[in-house]
């Protein structure tokens, strides 16, 4: 449970990694605070301002209840649209060039942005429904039992309470307070159930579950949200919610309580209501302008045509795809959003970059299948054969901050685990042509350490690896990058006799590298020991990419093992 | 050092469903040719998430319709007086039935709930009920109807009638209710001691120690970092 996660990150945490998270967790705060100031600023203004007095006769804490949630749905709403312009966070990314690190690596974090904010409203609509429930509630009470207001005996507001509603002037209908019609017939009610039906799809088809095995139901119902706005947009058209206009003539804690027909007190004049106007729009009106900027961009980014140069199938289900596109620049460690309008005209879907800079202008992803988008991609790639340069593919990025912290630091500790090891492909093949053209600055070792389950799925990565281990060799710097595989799965008995068998070869029988595969679970107290004693006086980066899990254990051995001598700084990537 | 979050007492075979599973869950009677037959897509857990939601919706939602008294004359046909108090037991059973999510139709691991494995083999139990989803749609639509008759409780059976409406649609697809770990089943006893390819969770090491001989070979290439326990073990 992520209670215990919170704990045992509790165990790894170190200053160095607060202050690399620091924008993110100012921002998360003082969105907090915001949301918190909003609700109790709107619920203040709904309890204690006089011109709402009459109503919050009828509707006691419900109409508090109700706008205060409103407004805080109002301004999630207003946020939301802004993290998922991913183009237009590159542009600011890439202007904020002089920025911190830290402070362009928070925008990596846009969609764990964009997640809470959708839980905030949801958790809003639902207090503001039952809020509006209550409401119901109170306002049959009142329409029927109208001894509430005996304290005035001669106040013709006490008999009915309905009257000072039907003062309303000019633009909103008159209403009976009938809590169906209420719920039924007007704009709010109406939009109200569309907006909770719109959210309840979204919501549902938004869960981990469904995202990762089943993207088409997500992604397609994703789209609702157009509705969303619109009925947000429409739902206080209708202006039913009756405010005092004429307080400074009529004081409402005072008239209340006299005799209507009491002079000498300055209440002579009845008070008159007005509509409260629709201002739910004036929130999201420019983010939705600004998303509509974006898909604008997409758009244009999408006509520029990108040339297939060459499509391999690569051993259990793996593709690889090499492109050019102009306009294309990038950094190591970043990603892009695929979309092939042949197979699905509206679907994009982000891969890892596995080229490097040095490959421009070419760029490549590796694509495993996995899903149903990537089969009908396969299918494609076996029919077409050698036509398959023919297929239109569009390309959207890159987008991601580049992980160029890795050439800061003289050593440098990189963590593969999984589906993890996917950036490092990029990361390597970089190392490796900066090397070829000296340009590696201070990195002078590299410890790379590839842990998964089993070697399946990424037979193309240890290819990648051996070519490179060649090359190095070759060229006469073997032990400039040391790697360690570790096969964390189990064995059969076909496997065990093989390995056994092939116990004094120089190549591996499991990857065919030279280095031998290890099996079981990295000890990660020796490793980092042996790296802290072997490089005194060193400052070391550890890097890692994989699940979450992994990635605590490390950042604790990295501060467990941090001395004067030899530091480990962790730093958590966002591939 | 981190713990796994799983339960480890029961094992579970990941991945492949056996076959008896398969022909449980039909064979290729497709009545709507609306998707690719090949589809992964499977529109069971959504209808399953769905279900979840709007049950704990409508007991928030009966709880609060509970309390109100006011309202009991109004409504359609006067009925919401009685039938209010109907949507606690039906959102409880709801959630109840809900609760263990099933296997995924293309196989592979499902992200079970909290205490799910208590509940699941009930659900096993009665798998002549639980396991089509027909019944389950036509029970669910029906029991969304009394929640139509107070205000609150509207929206939440709406959701419950679209959530049948989804395992409808997943019916129509063959899907069923499959428990994601067969370890309840009556081929628990007949699971080997010695499972092929069994694969074990990122940070669970392997029980038994590879099959090495001592290192006493000079073709060791990058030996200089020593971290697996293979070393450890022949020291």
């Amino acid at each position: 449970m992520w209670l215990f996660d919170r704990f045992v990150l509790f165990r790894a945490f170190s200053l160095r990694g607060f202050l690399n998270d620091l924008p993110r967790y100012i921002f998360v705060t003082l969105w907090m605070l915001t949301n918190i100031g909003l609700f109790i600023g709107f619920f203040v203004q709904f309890e204690t301002f006089p011109r709402y007095f009459y109503f919050r006769m009828i509707s006691r804490q419900g109409l508090s209840f109700a706008r205060a949630p409103a407004a805080v749905i109002n301004f999630n709403s207003m946020l939301i649209l802004l993290p998922v312009c991913r183009n237009l966070i590159s542009i600011i990314r890439g202007t904020c060039f002089r920025c911190s690190r830290s402070l362009r690596k928070a925008l990596d974090k846009n969609i764990s942005y964009h997640k809470l904010f959708a839980w905030t409203i949801i958790f809003c609509s639902v207090i503001h429904t039952a809020a509006h429930y209550y409401n119901y509630e109170f306002i049959i009470t009142d329409a029927a039992s109208p001894q509430r207001f005996e304290q005035v005996p001669s106040n013709p507001l006490r008999n009915n309470p309905l009257i000072y509603l039907r003062l309303l002037e000019n633009r909103s209908l008159v209403l009976p307070l009938d809590a169906v019609l209420l719920n039924y017939m007007t704009y709010a009610g109406i939009t109200g159930h569309i907006m909770w039906l719109i959210l309840f799809l979204m919501a549902t088809s938004s869960v981990e579950v469904i995202r990762k095995s089943f993207f088409e139901i997500f992604w397609y119902t994703h789209h609702l949200f157009i509705f969303y706005f619109i009925a947000l947009g429409i739902h206080q058209f209708q202006m039913i919610l009756p405010f005092q206009s004429n307080v400074d003539v009529s004081d409402p804690f005072n008239c209340s309580r006299l005799p209507v027909d009491t002079t000498g007190e300055g209440c002579e004049i009845l008070p008159t209501f007005t509509a409260a106007r629709p201002s739910s729009y004036k929130w999201f009106v420019i983010p939705l302008a600004i998303y509509l900027v974006e898909r604008l961009i997409r758009f244009i980014k999408s006509l520029i045509p990108v040339q297939i140069v060459h499509v391999e199938e690569h051993p259990s289900r793996t593709l690889e795809i090499r492109m050019k596109r102009r306009f294309f620049r990038q950094d190591v460690g970043q990603y892009v959003f695929v979309n092939i309008p042949s197979i699905s005209f509206l679907e994009w879907h982000p891969f890892t970059l596995t080229s490097c800079p040095e490959d421009n202008p070419e760029f490549s992803v590796h694509i495993r299948i996995v899903g149903d988008w990537t089969e009908a991609l396969l299918k494609k790639v076996r029919q077409k054969g050698s036509n398959v340069r023919s297929t239109i593919i569009t390309i959207d990025g890159p987008f991601g901050t580049a992980s160029e912290d890795v050439f800061d630091y003289e050593i440098a500790m990189l963590v593969g685990a999984g589906i993890g090891v996917t950036p490092f492909a990029s990361i390597l093949k970089s190392i490796y042509h900066k090397r070829k053209n000296m340009n590696l600055k201070k990195l002078s070792q590299i410890y790379f350490f590839w842990v998964c389950p089993q070697p399946q799925s990424f037979e193309w990565f240890a290819t990648l690896l051996k070519t490179i281990e060649k090359s190095l060799q070759d060229e006469g710097c073997p032990d400039l990058i040391k790697y360690e595989i570790y096969l964390t799965r189990g064995w059969t008995a076909a496997e065990a006799r093989n390995i056994y068998l092939h116990e004094d070869d120089i190549e591996d029988p499991i990857t065919r590298l030279g280095a031998k595969t290890n099996y079981g679970r990295p000890k990660w107290d020796e490793i980092f020991a042996t790296i802290a004693e072997n490089h005194s006086k060193k400052k070391v980066g550890v890097f890692f990419c994989g699940p979450p899990i992994l990635s605590k254990e490390l950042h604790f051995q990295a501060n467990k093992h941090s001395t004067n001598n030899c530091s480990f700084s962790y730093n958590k990537e966002n591939f | 050092m981190a713990q796994s979050k799983k339960p480890n007492k029961k094992e579970e075979v990941k991945g492949k469903l056996p076959d008896i599973l398969a022909h449980q869950c039909g064979d290729c009677t497709y009545y709507c040719c609306l998707f690719p037959p090949k589809s992964r897509v499977s529109f069971g857990i959504w209808a399953n998430m769905q279900a979840f939601v709007a049950a704990i919706a409508l007991f928030g939602s009966a709880i609060l319709v509970s309390s109100f008294t006011q309202t009991d004359n109004t409504g359609l046909y006067k009925a919401g007086r009685y039938l209010k108090y109907l949507n606690i037991p039906i959102a409880l059973f709801v959630l109840f039935c809900e609760y263990p999510r099933g296997a995924k139709k293309g196989g592979g691991r499902v992200e079970e709930r909290f205490l799910q494995s208590y509940i699941a083999p009930i659900h096993y139990f009665f798998r002549f009920l639980t396991r089509n989803y027909f019944i389950r749609s036509i029970v669910y639509v029906i029991l969304s109807a009394p929640s139509q008759f107070t205000l609150p409780t509207t929206m939440a059976g709406f959701m419950l009638f679209s959530s049948g409406l989804f395992y409808f649609i997943a019916a129509i697809y063959d899907e069923c209710w499959v428990p994601p770990s067969l370890a309840w089943g009556r081929d628990s006893d007949k699971k080997s001691k010695e499972p092929e390819g069994r694969a074990v969770d990122m940070m669970e090491a392997p029980e038994e120690p590879p099959p090495r001989l001592p290192q006493t070979s000079p073709h060791r290439p990058n030996q200089d970092v020593k971290g697996s326990e293979v070393y450890m073990n022949n020291q």
